[in-house]
């Protein structure tokens, strides 16, 4: 048992320790501090190139991981090379299968730009190489020859009818000859005049000449198909050649990359095979609304403008989609996709409706957060990841095949059918770190049998720094690295010091700081502001006390009003005087961000019985498990000091008065144990004190949590009735060392008008709230009959008696 | 004759009239016939003409026709003959019919009996322009002129508008001024033409010597006064290349032309119509 002076009372920051007169002089930051084996994981796992050794970054939320994590892969990123562009191109075999094109980092928008520029100028290109007189002359004689040669050979037939006597007549459905006679048809009179021999004369030759013009028509189709044929070869010449000058630079541009010049081969070979598409639906596209759609022969075509070549549909299909292109990233990249789902995780095929039909093409391919990070680090939160439907299966999917594939959901589950394309997938390379609470990580491990095999590097951050001399300017650097980072005011070294205190108090522990830099950022945020507001040039220890006390005050509505209700007595709390079977617990409450202590009035309650402890809260349901494994450790306290040779005759119940919602925690064991000794051995308790400290079946006091808040909780209480001297708090001595207690607590301590005791066992607590000895047994084992052990036995002997004379007068009964 | 002038938009061409056989460029012709008569809200005629020759050859002995579809050789009666006619002048009055309905037109029908050219020449007399297609028989040279059409051209009283398959009148309206009387009424034409379609309309003035100074004021006031986008060239000396060259980098489309100047004759028609892709009005 000790009373703490006030030195004991906080861990205060050696202001001589900080090596620097404000962060100012701080040069070299960071935002990462003291995390050992942080950092050699993520080494481990950014330098080991092996399938599955993903990274799953874990720890509190409180931690702003993504920030340290960006910043770590930031200085490792510009280490390595930059990767290739992505892009994709049409397929000219398949146009539902897109091709992918890989390209050195930034070469893609120079080939998509070159593109571009070939296809605004191909149209015109085209067309004045087939407006020239000598293509215009070599496709009319094309047609014209072999037109002409089924024109002589009709006007031959005509002329060779006439000459026998036949004339050539066009009917409804075809040719019919018919005899003439002076230049004009004969008629049934005229046939009948004539001679038998004439008559079959001419019908022998009509037959002739029948045959021959059936020989004409039945040509016909294939005379048709040659034209055409030798038309398209004429065309392929003359594009062949007028196209060739276009492709001459970009080829040259990119002489060294072999998939370019393929991709090249293929676009050439697409426009000489379909030039006459390519100019004829630009001819459609000029045609306006009039409501005449008068077309002067193929004309017009001086009014074409670039731009208009360009809304081509049929001209896109030589454009380059460059998805991904790292022009302007140095070293590899870093990527944090903060909308996981599962089209920016692995990309999308969008569509466009043209009349009510949905379409696409290769243009529309979306790149996904993959394929932007492919080559580097994909940084992703895990809850949000799980969140998102099929994100996670499309994630692991991609991981554990080593490729890329764009799918479209709506297919895939039969919920939209339309053609659709079925991109080229790319080879994958991307380190993944995933980011998550620990619990995300463990659940995962357990459940998912994937996982383990796909993130097999853990990074786990840790929430305390041990504080030392050298991790003060540690500390003091990522301070300074998050001052930096939100671009704040600079800290003078008092003040830093201050937020160290600060953080140890968050840590719970006064030998370690806090490593959740979410909230050390944003007390360094409100401190700033209190600066600017001071105008204070660099923040002050005043400042950062000053946000810790609004932080404070903006949050504690709810226990100002608990407080408030206590001294208003409409919960009735002690701070003086004695009473039995009646402690002041202490306990603690969270609120959003806030935590504070209040007390608790504990009562016990004994009576005749067959040694059982009723936990009042048990029974209703109202208390958690941890707490109902407290209550049954006292059970095994009393019987082990008091009951060795007789039955515990008692039935006692406890209770935490005006509770009125759920309770758990064993830090009120120890409280619950002074009660119950109180109410057997029927001597009071000092109600000047509240105490706190869980208990062992050995009676040993045991350290919580929450300590600061449960002292300075029940100091509020006392403080507002007025400080009598006597009043204190006992505390688990294994608490000393959580101890960073505000300082008005402080100076009360040392003014000798509060108390704080740190005690080992349940014994020098009792001493402490009864004024009493304990006991120490006699070689026979009996206590002293004035003290409190003595009290005890005495009563649980006369309970003990009346148990066994009450049982002996049943049997008797009976 | 064309209906004399009228200031400002009356209507010069009231009835169209339009040569139908089962060719393509007699689709072409009635299209171009639809497209005038909407735009002059005129009344549109279709003749057919059932050739006399056919009567005549069905009632000789063992007659046989090539199909020219197929080129089977089928004999050829009487009944057959008239069956296939009928079919031709159903399948041609439908598709008038269905064009004429579709675009709302006070139209009418005729069929008739006898020498083709003949016929068409005695129905046109009632019409302000007769549309025809270039030819109608499937073997003739690929820019000539069928014989019914060059016999139209000579005979005709009336305009006559010569389509080819695949043609239709155009943005730009091209007029040929010789400094005749014809020379304006072909202007006048193209001006309400240009006006009601809102199109471009382009004179081609053929330099007169004596120059007829009034007549080209009269001319320059016409142009003036039209709403439409109006423009004159003048050509220093009648050159069959050059004119084509304009038309061509003009790419116009209808081409009207004074019957009177030597161009018009059938073999220069032909000869336009083999280097030109534009529908040809010649102004009777």
């Amino acid at each position: 048992m000790a009373k703490l002076s006030a030195d004991k009372l906080i861990h205060k920051c050696d202001v001589e320790q900080l090596s620097f007169e404000s962060t100012e002089e701080i040069e070299d930051t960071t935002t990462m501090a003291g995390q050992h084996r942080l950092e050699e994981s993520m080494d481990f796992g950014v330098n080991i190139d092996r399938d599955g050794f993903n990274i799953f970054a874990l720890g509190s939320n409180e931690t702003n991981k993504l920030s340290h994590i960006k910043q770590f892969l930031n200085e490792r990123s510009g280490e390595k090379d930059a990767p290739s562009d992505i892009c994709y191109v049409n397929n000219f075999d398949d146009h539902y299968k897109p091709k992918a094109l890989l390209m050195p980092a930034g070469r893609g928008m120079d080939l998509k730009d070159y593109m571009d520029q070939m296809i605004e100028d191909l149209v015109p290109t085209l067309r004045s190489s087939f407006e020239t007189e000598e293509y215009q002359n070599r496709k009319q004689s094309l047609q014209d020859g072999i037109q002409e040669q089924q024109d002589q050979t009709f006007e031959d037939l005509k002329k060779k009818a006439r000459e026998k006597g036949l004339a050539l007549i066009r009917t409804p459905a075809g040719f019919s000859f018919a005899p003439i006679k002076d230049g004009d048809l004969m008629d049934e009179s005229d046939v009948r005049q004539l001679s038998e021999e004439e008559k079959e004369r001419l019908e022998e030759e009509t037959k002739k000449l029948q045959e021959e013009l059936q020989k004409l028509v039945r040509k016909m189709p294939s005379n048709k198909r040659k034209v055409r044929e030798r038309q398209k070869e004429l065309d392929r010449e003359i594009a062949t050649y007028a196209i060739k000058e276009l492709f001459t630079k970009i080829r040259e541009e990119f002489s060294e990359l072999d998939s370019v010049q393929n991709f090249l081969d293929k676009v050439e070979m697409d426009i000489v095979d379909n030039v006459q598409k390519l100019m004829s639906s630009q001819a459609q596209q000029q045609q306006g609304a009039q409501i005449m759609q008068m077309m002067g022969g193929g004309g017009g075509q001086q009014m074409q403008s670039p731009q208009d070549s360009s809304r081509n549909p049929i001209l896109d299909r030589y454009r380059v989609n460059v998805l991904v292109n790292q022009e302007d990233i140095n070293g590899v990249p870093v990527v944090y996709e903060d909308n996981p789902n599962y089209k920016n995780l692995v990309g999308r095929v969008e569509y466009q409706s043209k009349m009510g039909a949905l379409t696409t093409n290769f243009n529309l391919i979306k790149p996904g957060a993959l394929h932007k990070a492919n080559g580097g680090y994909l940084l992703l939160d895990a809850r949000q990841v799980l969140l998102e439907p099929f994100a996670w299966e499309g994630l692991k999917r991609a991981l554990k095949s080593g490729e890329l594939k764009i799918e479209s959901l709506g297919e895939s589950y039969s919920m939209i059918s339309t053609v659709s394309l079925d991109p080229e997938p790319i080879d994958l390379d991307v380190k993944v770190v995933l980011m998550g609470e620990r619990m995300i990580y463990y659940l995962l491990y357990q459940l998912d049998p994937d996982f383990k095999n796909l993130f097999k590097v853990e990074a786990d951050f840790e929430d305390e720094i041990d504080r030392s001399k050298d991790n003060y300017n540690l500390y003091a650097k990522l301070l300074a690295g998050l001052i930096r980072e939100n671009d704040l005011r600079d800290f003078d070294k008092d003040a830093i010091a201050r937020v160290i205190e600060q953080s140890a108090r968050m840590a719970g522990d006064n030998q370690k700081m806090s490593a959740k830099t979410d909230e050390i950022g944003d007390l360094l945020i409100e401190a700033s502001y209190w600066a600017d507001k001071n105008g204070n040039e660099l923040v002050s220890r005043n400042d950062v006390e000053k946000a810790v006390e609004q932080q404070i005050y903006r949050s504690a509505r709810l226990r100002d009003k608990v407080q408030e209700s206590i001294n208003r007595e409409y919960i009735f709390i002690d701070t003086e005087g004695e009473s039995v079977g009646q402690v002041n617990g202490l306990s603690v409450i969270m609120t959003g961000n806030l935590m504070f202590g209040r007390p608790n009035r504990i009562t016990a309650r004994v009576q005749l019985g067959k040694g059982e402890i009723i936990d009042i809260e048990r029974e209703v349901d109202m208390s958690g498990p941890i707490h109902s494994k407290g209550v049954l450790i006292l059970k095994g306290f009393l019987g082990e000091r008091y009951a060795e040779d007789r039955p515990l005759s008692l039935s006692a119940s406890l209770v935490f008065e005006q509770s009125y919602s759920n309770i758990d925690g064993d830090s009120a064991s120890s409280a619950e144990l002074y009660a119950l000794l109180s109410a057997i051995s029927k001597i009071p308790l000092k109600q000047s004190f509240a105490v706190t400290g869980s208990v062992n079946q050995h009676g040993k006091i045991q350290p919580i949590g929450g300590v600061n808040e449960k002292i300075e909780g029940f100091f509020d209480i006392c403080k507002e009735r007025g400080l009598s001297g006597e009043q204190g708090v006992l505390i688990p001595k294994a608490n000393e060392k959580s101890l960073m207690l505000r300082g008005d607590v402080i100076e009360a301590v040392e003014e000798g008008t509060f108390q704080i005791y740190s005690i080992e066992s349940i014994d020098e607590g009792m001493e402490l709230l009864t004024g009493r000895e304990m006991g120490d047994p006699d070689e026979e084992g009996n206590y002293p009959e004035e003290s409190i052990n003595g009290k005890v036995v005495q009563q649980l002997n006369n309970l003990a008696d009346k148990r066994m004379k009450f049982s002996t007068q049943q049997n008797g009964q009976n | 004759m064309i209906s004399e002038d009228s200031a400002n938009g009356e209507r010069i061409i009231k009835k169209i009239l339009v040569a139908m056989d089962s060719s393509r460029h007699s689709e072409a012709a009635l299209q171009a016939a639809v497209s005038l008569a909407k735009m002059m809200e005129a009344t549109i005629q279709g003749l057919f003409v059932q050739d006399a020759r056919w009567q005549q050859i069905s009632r000789l002995p063992s007659v046989a026709e090539v199909n020219m579809l197929t080129g089977d050789i089928e004999p050829l009666g009487a009944d057959k003959l008239e069956q296939q006619i009928r079919c031709l002048e159903e399948r041609i009055h439908h598709r008038f019919e269905q064009l004429t309905r579709h675009h709302q037109l006070s139209h009418s029908w005729k069929s008739m009996e006898g020498k083709v050219a003949d016929k068409l020449l005695e129905a046109c007399v009632e019409a302000d322009l007769i549309t025809i297609g270039m030819k109608g028989e499937f073997f003739t040279g690929r820019k000539r002129l069928g014989s019914t059409t060059k016999a139209v051209i000579e005979k005709s009283p009336k305009p006559v508008l010569i389509l080819q398959e695949g043609l239709k009148l155009g943005q730009t309206i091209i007029a040929v001024d010789n400094g005749t009387e014809l020379g304006r009424k072909g202007i006048r034409h193209a001006l309400s033409l240009a006006e009601k379609n809102e199109s471009k309309l382009l004179v081609l003035k053929i330099d007169q010597k004596p120059r007829n100074v009034q007549w080209q004021k009269q001319v320059g006031n016409m142009l003036k006064n039209s709403p439409s986008r109006a423009e004159a060239h003048l050509l220093n000396e009648l050159n069959y290349e050059k004119l084509l060259n304009l038309v061509n980098r003009q790419h116009g489309g209808l081409l009207v032309i004074p019957k009177n100047e030597h161009f018009a004759e059938t073999a220069a028609i032909e000869k336009l119509l083999y280097n030109l892709d534009n529908p040809i009005l010649l102004v009777i």
